[in-house]
C-alpha cells in the first residue's frame, strides 16, 4: 500500500514490486541512458560541429589542464580572450561532477560519462518525483525515461551544451521542495541539487529551475490558504522551504557564486532577446516528429503525442494525481510561450532585477515534458490497477501471480509505445551529432596565438590562448595582447633587462628577470589581461594603459612568482565548507532533539 | 534519566565461571542467527552487482575508446606536413584575408569587434571545409601552422600553378584582436 496525495491508501499496482527494487531501476536507466546516448559513448573523441561544441568544450578542456595537468583550482582561464575568470565565469563549469569525472577517466571519457550521469540521474529524478505523486510501478518507470529523453535534452546535446544537461537535475530540486513542505531534510537536499544544477549549468538550467520552483511554491501557498484548517501545510511553509533551499544552494555553491556574481555585476550578460513563442509553436516543438532543426524547430521539445494522449487519459479516468502535474504542465506552457497573452508569468519574471537577459522561455517545455510524463504514469498505473482488480475480482478467474504478470504486461505495452516513440526520435536525433574529430592535445609551453573563436577547442587542447573569442559577458580584454610575441613574459623598456620563465601553471607563473642596477621604473609585462587577484607577493601588480597585466621591479635580479589568488574565491570556499560541514550536523542535532521530544513542532525552521 | 536495564542473566559475564555444555548449547543458535541476519543483508546486496557491474562496463567501454593520434610540432615535417605543403596551406587562408576583411567590414560597419569575429568565422569556414580535407590532415594541424604563420610573420608566395594574383603575401597577417565586445542582440 503506499499513500495517494491526499493521505488516501492507494493498493499498489503489481510492477511496482520490480520498479520499487533500486537495483533493478538503475540497471534499466543505465541500459535506457547507454543505448539513448550509445553514439557519443562508443567515439568519445568525436564532438558536435554546433559552434557551441566548441565554445563549451573549450572551456572543459581549460578547466582540465589547471585540475588535472596542474593541480590546481581551475580560477583563472589563461587560454580564452588573454586570460578571464574561470571560476567566476557563469558559462563554465570547472567544478562539479563533469571535473570529477574527467579526473577520473580523462577529458574525453569523463565528458562523455558526465551526459550519460545527467540522463541517468534524470531518470531517477523523474521516476521519484513521480513516486511522489502518487504514481508507482511502470507508470513511474515511464515517467522517468520520457522525461530524461526528452527532446529539450537531446537538442542540447545536439546543439553543443552540456550545461543544459542540468536540467536532468530539475526533479531532484522540486522533490525537495515538495517534500520540504513536510520534512526540513528533504529541502536542503533539494538545496544541494540545486547547488550542483548550479555547479554543473549555471547559466540557464538554474534560473529557470528557480522559476519553477517559486512558482510550485506560490501554487501551493494558494492551495494552503485555500483549504486553510484543513492543510497540513502551513501557507508560510511552502516559500520558507523555498528560501531554504535557496540558502543552501548559495551557501554551497558560494565559491563559485560569489566570484560570479562580482564579475556578471562588473561585466553584465549582453544579449537580451525577447523571443516570444505562440501555443501552437511550442507545442508543435513538443510532439511534431520532423528532422532536427534549430532550437525552436518542430520536435525541438519532442515528447511525442502518445505521451501527450496518455497523459490526457488519466485526466479522463478523473485520477486526482494527475491534477497537480496537469496544472504544472499548463502553467509550464504558458511560461514556455514567454508572452504576456494568459499567465504573463515569464514577462513579469523577466521585469525583476538580474533575471531581465533570461532568454528561450520555450526551454520551460522541458518541464512539460515532466510534469506530462508524470500524468502519462498516472494513467498507466491506473489502467494496471483496474486490470489487476478485474482479474481478481472472483477468486478463481485468474491464478495470483497469472494476473499480476497479465496487469503488468498490458501496463509495460502501454507505457513502451509512448517511450518508444519518443525515445526512437530523439535518439535519431543524436545519431547523426558527433561526426566532428576532438581537437588533439598537445603539450608545449603555453603562448598566447591570434586563435580562433570559431574552433575554440582547438587552442586550449594545443596548450595555446586564442585572443579571438567570445563571451557571453564583455569580459576585458587589453589592447596590448598579441598572437606573436616572442615570449610572453618580458621587461618593459625591453632595454632594461631580461626576463626568463622558470615555471609556468594556468594559476602561477614564475618568472626570473634580470635588471641593471641602475635601471628604476622597468616592469614585468605579461601577455595577458590584468585582473586585481593576481598577486606577485611583496611587488605591486597593475595594469598597464594597454591593459596588459604588470608588476613592478626593484633593480638587480628579481624571482617573481606571479600567482592568482581571488579572495572572492577563497572566501566563498570557507562559505561553501562551512554549509557542507554545518548541513548534517544540524539536521543531526535538530534529529535528536525531535528523538528527544516525540511531541516536538514538525513544523520548527532549522 | 535513562538507565540501562541490568543485562538478562544469560547474557551476564560468566568467565570466572566453570565451563557448562548447555551454556555452549545457549549461544550457539544466538550466534548463527546472527551470522545468518549477516548473510541476509550481504545477500541483499548482491542484485547491486548489476548496476555496478554494467557501469563498469560502460566506464571501461569509453575510457579505452582509440585515442587520438599525436600531433608533431617539431621537426621538418611538423604537424604531418612537408614546408612546402605548409607554406601552401597557409597561403590558402591567408591570400583571403583582404576580401574578407573587406565583406566583414561592410557587413557591421559600426560594430569592429562583429567584423572580427566574422572574418574569423571565415577562416575557420575555410580551415574546416577546404584546406584541413584537401590535405587530409586533423583540423588541428592547419590551426598549429596556422598560428606559426601568424606568429613568425609569414610572407609566402602562392604555390606553383595557382589560378589567383601571382604576388605573394605583401602583409603578414596581424597577430592582433579587436578587444571582445559581444552584440546586446
Amino acid at each position: 500500500m503506499r499513500h495517494g496525495v491526499h493521505g488516501h491508501a492507494i493498493p499498489l499496482p503489481p510492477s511496482a514490486a520490480v520498479a520499487e527494487r533500486g537495483w533493478v531501476r538503475w540497471t534499466l536507466w543505465l541500459a535506457l541512458a547507454a543505448a539513448w546516448l550509445w553514439p557519443g559513448l562508443t567515439r568519445p573523441t568525436m564532438l558536435g560541429g554546433a559552434v557551441d561544441w566548441s565554445y563549451f568544450t573549450a572551456h572543459d578542456i581549460s578547466a582540465y589542464r589547471s585540475l588535472v595537468d596542474h593541480g590546481q583550482l581551475p580560477a583563472w582561464d589563461p587560454y580564452a580572450c588573454g586570460g578571464i575568470p574561470m571560476i567566476g565565469n557563469l558559462q563554465t563549469r570547472p567544478i562539479g561532477l563533469t571535473a570529477l569525472l574527467t579526473w577520473l577517466f580523462g577529458l574525453w571519457p569523463g565528458l562523455r560519462l558526465s551526459l550519460l550521469a545527467m540522463v541517468v540521474l534524470g531518470m531517477e529524478g523523474g521516476y521519484r518525483y513521480a513516486r511522489h505523486r502518487g504514481v508507482a510501478g511502470v507508470g513511474a518507470l515511464l515517467a522517468g525515461a520520457a522525461f530524461a529523453t526528452s527532446g529539450r535534452l537531446a537538442q542540447a546535446i545536439a546543439e553543443g551544451q552540456p550545461g543544459l544537461m542540468a536540467f536532468e537535475l530539475a526533479p531532484w530540486a522540486l522533490l525537495g521542495l515538495e517534500r520540504g513542505w513536510r520534512d526540513w531534510r528533504a529541502a536542503s537536499v533539494g538545496g544541494l541539487w540545486m547547488a550542483l544544477s548550479f555547479l554543473e549549468g549555471g547559466a540557464v538550467p538554474t534560473p529557470l529551475t528557480a522559476v519553477l520552483l517559486l512558482v510550485v511554491a506560490l501554487l501551493r501557498t494558494g492551495v494552503a490558504l485555500w483549504r486553510r484548517g484543513h492543510d497540513e501545510v502551513a501557507p508560510w511553509r511552502p516559500l520558507a522551504v523555498l528560501g531554504w533551499m535557496a540558502t543552501v544552494a548559495a551557501g554551497v555553491a558560494a565559491f563559485r557564486l560569489l566570484p560570479i556574481a562580482e564579475s556578471l555585476w562588473l561585466w553584465p550578460r549582453q544579449w537580451q532577446s525577447q523571443d516570444v513563442y505562440t501555443l501552437g509553436h511550442v507545442l508543435n516543438m513538443m510532439v511534431i516528429a520532423e528532422p532536427p532543426g534549430s532550437h525552436t524547430a518542430n520536435g525541438a521539445s519532442y515528447f511525442g503525442a502518445p505521451l501527450l494522449l496518455m497523459a490526457t487519459v488519466a485526466l479522463l479516468l478523473r485520477d486526482k494525481r494527475a491534477i497537480w502535474p496537469a496544472l504544472l504542465f499548463g502553467i509550464t506552457l504558458d511560461l514556455a510561450t514567454g508572452t504576456r497573452d494568459f499567465l504573463g508569468i515569464f514577462p513579469a519574471i523577466r521585469d525583476l532585477p538580474v533575471l531581465e537577459n533570461l532568454r528561450h522561455p520555450m526551454r520551460f517545455g522541458l518541464y512539460s515534458a515532466l510534469f506530462c510524463a508524470t500524468c502519462a504514469g498516472v494513467a498507466i498505473d491506473a489502467l494496471e490497477l483496474a486490470l489487476h482488480h478485474r482479474l481478481q475480482r472472483r477468486p478463481g478467474d485468474a491464478p495470483r501471480l497469472l494476473a499480476a504478470l497479465l496487469a503488468a504486461s498490458m501496463a509495460f505495452g502501454l507505457a513502451l509505445w509512448p517511450l518508444s516513440n519518443s525515445m526512437i526520435f530523439t535518439g535519431k536525433r543524436l545519431a547523426g551529432v558527433f561526426d566532428r574529430p576532438a581537437p588533439l592535445m598537445v603539450d608545449q609551453p603555453f603562448r598566447q596565438s591570434l586563435g580562433n573563436r570559431w574552433a575554440a577547442d582547438t587552442w586550449p587542447a594545443l596548450n595555446l590562448g586564442t585572443l579571438s573569442c567570445f563571451e557571453e559577458q564583455p569580459f576585458p580584454q587589453a589592447i596590448g595582447l598579441r598572437g606573436d610575441r616572442a615570449a610572453e613574459e618580458f621587461v618593459d623598456p625591453p632595454e632594461a633587462g631580461t626576463a626568463t620563465r622558470l615555471a609556468w601553471t594556468p594559476q602561477g607563473i614564475d618568472v626570473e628577470v634580470t635588471l641593471a642596477d641602475d635601471v628604476t621604473g622597468a616592469s614585468l609585462v605579461v601577455n595577458q589581461n590584468y585582473h586585481r587577484a593576481w598577486d606577485a607577493g611583496p611587488r605591486a601588480t597593475f595594469a598597464r594603459p594597454d591593459g596588459l597585466l604588470a608588476v613592478r621591479l626593484p633593480p638587480g635580479r628579481s624571482l617573481v612568482a606571479l600567482r592568482f589568488s581571488d579572495s572572492a574565491v577563497g572566501f566563498g570556499l570557507a562559505v561553501s565548507g562551512c554549509f557542507l560541514l554545518g548541513l548534517p550536523l544540524l539536521h543531526h542535532r535538530r534529529q535528536r532533539r525531535r528523538r528527544d521530544e516525540p511531541d516536538g513542532d514538525e513544523g520548527e525552521a532549522p | 534519566m535513562f538507565e540501562p536495564a541490568p543485562a538478562p542473566a544469560e547474557h551476564q559475564d560468566h568467565s570466572d565461571a566453570p565451563f557448562d555444555a548447555n551454556a555452549v548449547d545457549d549461544v550457539g543458535p544466538a550466534v548463527s542467527a546472527r551470522a545468518l541476519a549477516n548473510g541476509r543483508r550481504w545477500m541483499a546486496l548482491l542484485p547491486w552487482l548489476a548496476p555496478l557491474g554494467l557501469a563498469g562496463v560502460l566506464c571501461a567501454m569509453v575510457a579505452s575508446a582509440p585515442e587520438q593520434p599525436t600531433l608533431r610540432t617539431r621537426g621538418a615535417t611538423r604537424y604531418g606536413l612537408s614546408a612546402a605543403a605548409r607554406s601552401e596551406a597557409f597561403w590558402q587562408i591567408a591570400s583571403y584575408e583582404p576580401v574578407w576583411r573587406v565583406r566583414a567590414a561592410a557587413q557591421f560597419p559600426d560594430h569592429p569587434w562583429s567584423a572580427e569575429d566574422d572574418y574569423h568565422w571565415n577562416v575557420r569556414a575555410h580551415v574546416t571545409r577546404l584546406v584541413a580535407p584537401t590535405l587530409g590532415v586533423h583540423p588541428s594541424a592547419i590551426w598549429s601552422l596556422y598560428d606559426e604563420g601568424v606568429r613568425s610573420a609569414w610572407r609566402v608566395a602562392p604555390p606553383p600553378g595557382s589560378p589567383r594574383r601571382a604576388g605573394g603575401l605583401t602583409q603578414p597577417l596581424r597577430p592582433t584582436i579587436v578587444p571582445l565586445r559581444p552584440r546586446t542582440r
